[in-house]
């Protein structure tokens, strides 16, 4: 079988996400999304933090917060954390990803290979700023900035776009590829920020088995499953599947040129 | 030197022996750091301090004040004891709310508009658009991160402590004529229409400094001792005994007071204390014409003041922490030190900066 994954430094930090150090306790970074649209914050503490910030962040309320940190299972340093609003949502998440990529291969900063829809001088100099808590995940999959795949052309680095649980834009970024001998695609891995599997959410690998390669990926076998084996990444991948050209999309920043 | 022993050990004895009293009448009105209501509860460390008794400045104002009033009331010490009563309400008045006040709404600028629009009644569409200047000025607070709990806003309580700073402008300004300040090894510097603004920023400035050092269980008083201390020796060098006499009382007091307030607190300085003190040492700094000495004696302050601003500036242009936490004393204790610890070594270092201070007052 020849496996194809991500470079390694990409490899590196989802590792760092989904292995959070805290306090001799090993965590999976909780899913967090700044609903209540806080501007001018620490990047950690709407969603957007790396995960050296998730961490010290962490340590720091717990501090704060009076909240002894040793002896606690990983399940309640998770349950503080989404209590503090500590986390990453999917969008920062994936740029984080994409920025560490395109940063590992000497190709520049995400910020400046994506396209943007028209805004004032002040938010473009936010941006500049303060650039990953400027990238939506509408961003990341819109026409502009990816364009749509067949599932027999995927390879890591290509994303999935879906329409989240709450009906906001969400996305997966392809880990890894599984193909035979033949160059049959057999298995394919993603790895995003999940908001669902309500206390399973966060940073998480995803499994896709490759029953009928020239079928749509809609209708693979998908195993990221809650205990009730409902895939709820497969459903926010059919909502709204037609209008909002659900699917496979490869970021235009990492299409190498001719 | 006899006279300012004898304030010094006279103050101390008042404040010792009135102190029970005092503490005993904040807890009888249940005046003490409330656990959910008061703002500082984001601080864990303070949390677990709830039901101390607060407004223990009270010890400090009213001694220094009746001391004052008794055996050194002339033109030198009336506006200082003036500035000093003045920021000790505007305190006051915000620990009180703390406890007994309602919780502030936050009227976006938006909302106001449409209110100004909407609202059925004429008279209160014209308030609503008057008001709005003063809602916008609020917001702009908030978005530097002025928690807006129940106690005076930051907002506000700059425009009072501005105005509290203007009997200090009249009196240096006005009244004496002052437009020069001296720097050591320059000599006198012209300064001129900007000697208001100097005047203003300091007591501002020192105000809020102490009460953002007012942190940690005995930190502010056991900082302000060798800081009132050094300006008493100021003073007394340049033969000023009204205002050394008044720094001698305030060392007294602070001493006694440190005896209660060093950890586990008895009693906490709050903002009736530390708004008095910080306001009360610039205002002598200034008729000392030893203003430019002041960042230096108060270094601890300046710093702790100064790391809170940066660290506010810095986490909201990056979206990133510069210190573990801020005010500087909180950075530390996150990083691991005790509270005993910090208390101790910030206390060592304003030993030596105000002596360094006095060192300089003679150049």
């Amino acid at each position: 079988m020849i496996v194809d994954e991500v470079p390694k430094p990409v490899k590196d930090l989802v590792h760092e996400y989904l292995n959070l150090q805290i306090n001799s306790c090993t965590v999976r970074a909780p899913y967090y999304r700044n609903v209540k649209r806080i501007r001018a914050e620490l990047r950690s503490l709407v969603g957007k933090g790396l995960p050296s910030e998730i961490v010290e962040e962490t340590l720091i309320y717990s501090k704060l917060r009076g909240f002894i940190l040793e002896g606690k299972s990983e399940e309640e340093i998770r349950d503080f954390m989404i209590l503090q609003g500590i986390g990453v949502d999917c969008s920062g998440f994936a740029a984080h990803i994409y920025d560490k990529w395109l940063k590992s291969s000497d190709r520049g900063n995400l910020v400046n290979k994506l396209q943007f829809k028209e805004t004032s001088f002040y938010r473009s100099i936010i941006r500049r700023i303060r650039p990953i808590e400027n990238i939506s995940a509408n961003d990341l999959t819109n026409e502009k900035n990816s364009t749509p795949i067949k599932l027999n052309q995927i390879s890591p680095g290509d994303l999935i776009r879906l329409k989240g649980v709450k009906r906001g834009d969400h996305l997966a970024i392809i880990y890894s590829t599984t193909r035979d001998e033949s160059n049959s695609l057999k298995q394919v891995t993603y790895v995003h920020s999940s908001p669902a599997y309500q206390k399973d959410n966060g940073v998480k690998f995803g499994e896709i088995v490759i029953t009928d390669p020239e079928k749509d990926l809609k209708d693979q076998q998908w195993r990221e499953v809650d205990k009730n084996g409902k895939c709820w990444t497969l459903e926010c991948l059919l909502r709204d599947y037609e209008q909002n050209r659900n699917g496979l999309r490869r970021p235009n920043f990492l299409i190498k040129p001719e | 030197m006899k006279e300012l022993l004898l304030t010094i050990s006279l103050s101390f004895i008042i404040t010792m022996l009135w102190s029970p009293l005092l503490i005993s009448t904040l807890y009888k009105f249940n005046v003490v750091r409330q656990g959910d209501k008061d703002f500082s509860h984001l601080v864990g460390e303070r949390y677990l301090k709830a039901g101390t008794p607060i407004m223990g400045g009270l010890l400090i104002i009213v001694t220094t004040v009746i001391i004052t009033l008794v055996t050194n009331w002339n033109g030198n010490t009336y506006v200082p004891l003036g500035v000093f009563l003045l920021s000790a309400a505007l305190g006051g008045v915000d620990d009180l709310l703390n406890i007994y006040g309602r919780k502030r709404i936050v009227r976006t600028i938006k909302k106001q508009i449409v209110l100004a629009k909407v609202h059925k009644s004429h008279f209160q569409r014209v308030i609503l658009w008057l008001e709005l200047p003063w809602v916008g000025y609020k917001n702009i607070w908030y978005a530097l991160g002025s928690y807006p709990g129940t106690g005076i806003q930051a907002g506000e309580k700059i425009i009072i402590q501005i105005l509290s700073s203007l009997p200090v402008v009249w009196w240096i300004y006005t009244r004496l004529g002052w437009d020069s300040i001296s720097i050591p090894f320059i000599g006198l510097t012209h300064i001129g229409i900007l000697m208001p603004i100097l005047i203003v920023l300091a007591v501002i400035g020192m105000s809020n400094a102490v009460n953002l050092a007012d942190g940690m269980d005995g930190l502010a008083s056991g900082m302000l001792i060798p800081a009132y201390a050094a300006y008493m020796f100021i003073a007394l060098n340049r033969h000023n005994m009204p205002l050394a006499l008044l720094c001698a009382a305030v060392v007294g007091s602070l001493a006694a007071y440190l005896y209660f307030n060093i950890k586990p607190a008895r009693i906490e300085m709050s903002d009736v204390g530390s708004l008095a003190l910080g306001a009360l040492l610039s205002t002598i700094a200034l008729a000392l014409d030893a203003v430019s000495l002041l960042p230096i004696i108060a270094l601890m302050f300046v710093l702790t003041v100064g790391s809170s601003l940066i660290q506010a500036i810095y986490r909201r242009v990056f979206g990133k922490r510069l210190l573990k936490m801020a005010p500087m004393h909180l950075h530390f204790q996150v990083k691991g030190w005790s509270e005993e610890k910090v208390v101790m070594r910030f206390w060592l270092f304003a030993w030596i900066f105000s002596i360094i201070g006095l060192l300089l007052s003679f150049y």
